[in-house]
């Protein structure tokens, strides 16, 4: 049988009342927890495991994967409304989702959020259906070298999303590979900046330290402003609370091009969402009529970023059910679940359990329509929320940030350190240094870190490596093309601004 | 001066965050222990130091659905993840239990060897309660199908014969199969590199692209793979073989000398001064457990070996455990508890 003929009979599998319900439940269960930052996918399908297998081993998996993807079209809602952004991927759809917000049109950026993500979803999936066994040597031939060189190339790109300022977007992104060292060294073992606090030997938790400087940092910068101003404009009629035609043609191009970023980074494990947030979002802007509107509120820098995020979960099932190998948090979870239903995740897993494995990919289908009729009615009622004032608003944002990051780990720490970097957010934010970089390079610092060092280790100290092997030496050469645009294309403006800041 | 002003309202707003914390601690620690000691146990949780998925959560998991399906237990025992601090965090939640008779914990090696390489930790392993063995899981060593490597000793041949370049894929240096090696790099006088990834993924991956040439680790890791004719099995360390895997030897049939290499071992624990009777309650369900068939499938599909030893017993082995893992980390310069 071929892919088609497998995939019709997985949606004949998929399509029995009770598989419906658990995936609209893990769909809506899945969008509630992308909403609210902190309680992730991993640890919502945990509460769940035991619930899910006493089910069929289809349903319980149908459920949990709802849950991973309905998180994905969650994620932008915070994002958007209040500058919260609940998970590494949506750090990106908060720099022009909440600009957005500000000029009143929060409706089109959450309707592009979602139509976006129904979109990348579907084309994610169909990349799944038609070419997992293809690609699958992709997760494998991506080593040491070649997650090195991609990094790099990342980091280049990262300072990009500072603006106009290199300078700034260099501060930002040093702190945040300053603070991704603090923690145990994988490879010595030794702490690092830990100053000997347990609680830090893990490193520093990722959402205390997004959400501060996002989230709480924005919310001391608006208080201490004149209390009567609204932060945010409201535009009344229904017609300004969705995208009109022209925010969908425009975003036609970055929604396609994102869905196919989104699908192939989302097969590496390890780089996942995150760095197929960000490098759509700057091909996006590059390949923009209207450039100069990335930063400060454009459909397009949402639409990209929302769809890179959303196709990554299609392209992150490949390794996981071709290989049992998982790419991320949620995978490992979705792995975990595999092997206590005994059904021994690893390459065989298609021929062994195709009447597992079809029904699930034939439910992602569903499972994306199901998360647009049910996001895109909200839109109009979650841009009217913006409608309270700022001053019953911001305790409310306060709030959730502090439920939020305790409820990782349930450690009062991190709440301290939630306090620490909105105070950092806020004087980033006075000297006008972006967050976005600072956050992301935190992200990419361990995998820098750990596949350089582990390359130096294959190659004896040769950084030869690096031009030996094919798509390391073509990831290298982008990164050198990238620098040198960088230096000569705008060479003037660097300078101008270097010479500002010495005054 | 504005900008003072403006400063101390938001310092006033991290001080508003400060207070609710303060409250949310009270909170929480109100809701912790409210079973009196020396109670048997009526609402049993269980701890592990793995995020959910992690080897010890699924294995955990398994253990308790075991006991539930077989009607030792009559409810599924919820299980509580403390990844923080890789174990310190797990028994920091069961110190600040002590007494309770509700949580108990699945443990391994890493509870050992964790708090050994960090400063001025004040948890340790023997603060906490022994209740029983339950398993060891054997190392096996794997390559990748078709490499020159048909068992543990000829990679150490090959290692000695061009050291330092040979690649063995694992976890962080104070991981079991780190250690191994050092046990093994010692005895044998040969050389090779250790790369280190944080998950099993990876290193296994590093295995199928030709990175690494061998790694050690869990019959499961590899089961799959090696079913599908990616990966070879070719040496169990230890003494006893794998049914799982009948083709590989035993590291002591093939002349290689692992005596002082850590055991991987899955046990149970529970929190300091657990009532006896409390205890009794556990390796009662225990026992009972490693003698259900289900129990009997899921070790020979995971690749364990049952080694039921209760209250001392497992106290001595861990005592033994103890020291072969202090003095390993003792010679990489890794011990700060001293």
């Amino acid at each position: 049988m071929n892919s088609l003929e497998l995939l019709l009979s997985g949606f004949q599998a998929a399509l029995t009342p009770i598989n419906l319900f658990w995936l609209v439940v893990g769909c809506l269960l899945g969008t509630l927890v992308g909403i609210l930052p902190g309680l992730g996918p991993p640890a919502t399908i945990a509460i769940l495991l035991p619930l899910a297998t006493g089910f069929d081993p289809a349903t319980g998996l149908i459920m949990m994967a709802g849950i991973y993807y309905g998180a994905q079209y969650g994620g932008s809602t915070t994002a958007i409304l209040l500058n919260i952004p609940g998970e590494s991927a949506s750090v990106v759809t908060c720099i022009d989702g909440y600009e957005m917000a500000k000029n009143g049109r929060a409706g089109p950026a959450l309707g592009i959020a979602a139509i976006g993500s129904f979109v990348a979803g579907t084309i994610g999936v169909i990349g799944l259906t038609f070419l997992a066994p293809v690609v699958a040597g992709l997760a494998v031939n991506f080593g040491p070298p070649e997650y090195s060189a991609l990094m790099v190339f990342a980091l280049v790109l990262v300072i990009m999303l500072a603006g106009d300022s290199l300078l700034k977007g260099f501060i930002a992104m040093f702190g945040g590979l300053f603070l991704a060292v603090i923690g145990t060294d994988l490879f010595s073992g030794q702490q690092r900046f830990t100053d000997g606090r347990i609680e830090l030997a893990g490193g520093i938790e990722f959402i205390a330290l997004s959400v501060g400087v996002f989230a709480v940092g924005e919310v001391l910068v608006n208080i201490e402003k004149e209390s009567n101003k609204q932060v945010f404009q409201v535009p009344s009629g229904i017609k300004n609370l969705l995208p009109s035609w022209g925010d969908l043609k425009k975003s036609r191009i970055p929604i396609l091009q994102g869905s196919v970023v989104g699908f192939f980074i989302g097969i590496l494990p390890g780089a996942g969402s995150t760095v197929a947030s960000f490098v759509s979002y700057i091909l996006a802007k590059r390949m923009s009529k209207t450039p100069e509107e990335f930063g400060t509120g454009s459909i397009e820098g949402v639409a990209a970023p929302e769809a890179a995020n959303n196709s990554e979960t299609g392209g992150a099932m490949i390794p996981l059910l071709t290989l049992g190998i998982p790419g991320s948090g949620t995978g490992a979870v979705l792995l975990g679940a595999l092997v206590i239903y005994g059904l021994n995740p690893g390459p065989l897993l298609f021929t062994d359990h195709p009447d597992v494995v079809w029904p699930i990919i034939a439910s992602m289908y569903l499972g994306n329509v199901a998360l647009l009729v049910m996001n895109l009615p909200m839109v109009p009622l979650f841009a009217k929320l913006l409608k309270t004032p700022y001053k019953v608003m911001y305790p409310g944002i306060l709030l959730i940030s502090v439920v939020g990051v305790y409820s990782v780990n349930f450690a009062i720490f991190d709440v301290w350190l939630l306090v620490i970097f909105g105070l950092l957010g806020y004087v980033m934010k006075k000297l006008d240094i972006p967050p976005a970089p600072l956050v992301l390079a935190f992200v990419l610092e361990p995998i820098a870190e750990n596949a350089i060092r582990q390359s130096f280790l294959l190659s004896n100290n040769s950084p030869l490596i690096y031009l030996e092997r094919p798509i390391s030496a073509v990831l290298v050469a982008l990164t050198v093309l990238l620098l040198v645009s960088l230096s000569f294309g705008r060479s003037r403006d660097v300078r101008k601004q270097v010479v500002e800041i010495d005054d | 001066m504005p900008a003072l002003t403006r400063l101390s309202s938001g310092l006033a707003v991290a001080a508003a965050i400060a207070t609710l914390t303060a409250c949310g601690s009270g909170g929480g620690g109100g809701g912790g222990g409210s079973a009196d000691a020396g109670d048997a146990p009526s609402r049993t949780e269980v701890i592990t130091h793995n995020d959910v998925g992690g080897g010890s959560d699924v294995f955990t998991r398994q253990l308790i659905e075991i006991m539930s399906d077989n009607d030792i237990i009559d409810r599924q025992w919820p299980v509580q993840n403390v990844p923080a601090g890789d174990s310190i965090g797990a028994m920091s939640y069961m110190i600040d239990r002590e007494g309770d008779p509700d949580v108990i914990a699945q443990m391994t090696p890493t509870w050992i060897a964790t708090p050994m390489t960090v400063e001025d930790v004040d948890v340790s392993v023997d603060q906490l309660t022994p209740i029983a063995l339950v398993a060891t899981e054997p190392q096996v060593v794997a390559v990748k199908a078709g490499s020159p490597y048909t068992s543990l000793s000829d990679f150490i041949e090959a290692a000695e014969e061009s050291p330092g370049t040979l690649v063995q894929s694992g976890g962080s240096s104070t991981a079991n199969d780190a250690l191994t090696r050092l046990v093994l790099q010692e005895s044998t006088g040969a050389e090779w590199k250790f790369l280190s990834f944080e998950d099993t993924g990876s290193r296994i991956t590093a295995l199928l692209r030709g990175d690494a040439d061998i790694m050690m680790g869990s019959a499961s890791d590899f089961s799959e793979l090696v079913r599908a004719g990616d990966l070879e099995v070719v040496t169990v360390i230890g003494s006893e073989g794998l049914e799982m895997f009948p083709d590989a030897g035993t590291s002591e049939e093939q002349g290689v000398d692992v005596a002082d290499a850590p055991v991987q071992f899955r046990a149970i624990v529970g929190a300091p001064g657990m009532s006896e009777e409390a205890v009794s309650y556990y390796q009662d369900r225990l026992s009972q457990l490693v003698e259900t068939d289900d129990w009997q499938t899921l070790t020979s599909e995971a690749g364990l070996v049952t080694d039921y030893r209760p209250g001392e017993d497992f106290a001595t082995y861990l005592e033994e455990q103890t020291t072969i893992i202090g003095d390993l980390l003792d010679g990489l310069g890794l011990r700060k508890d001293q």
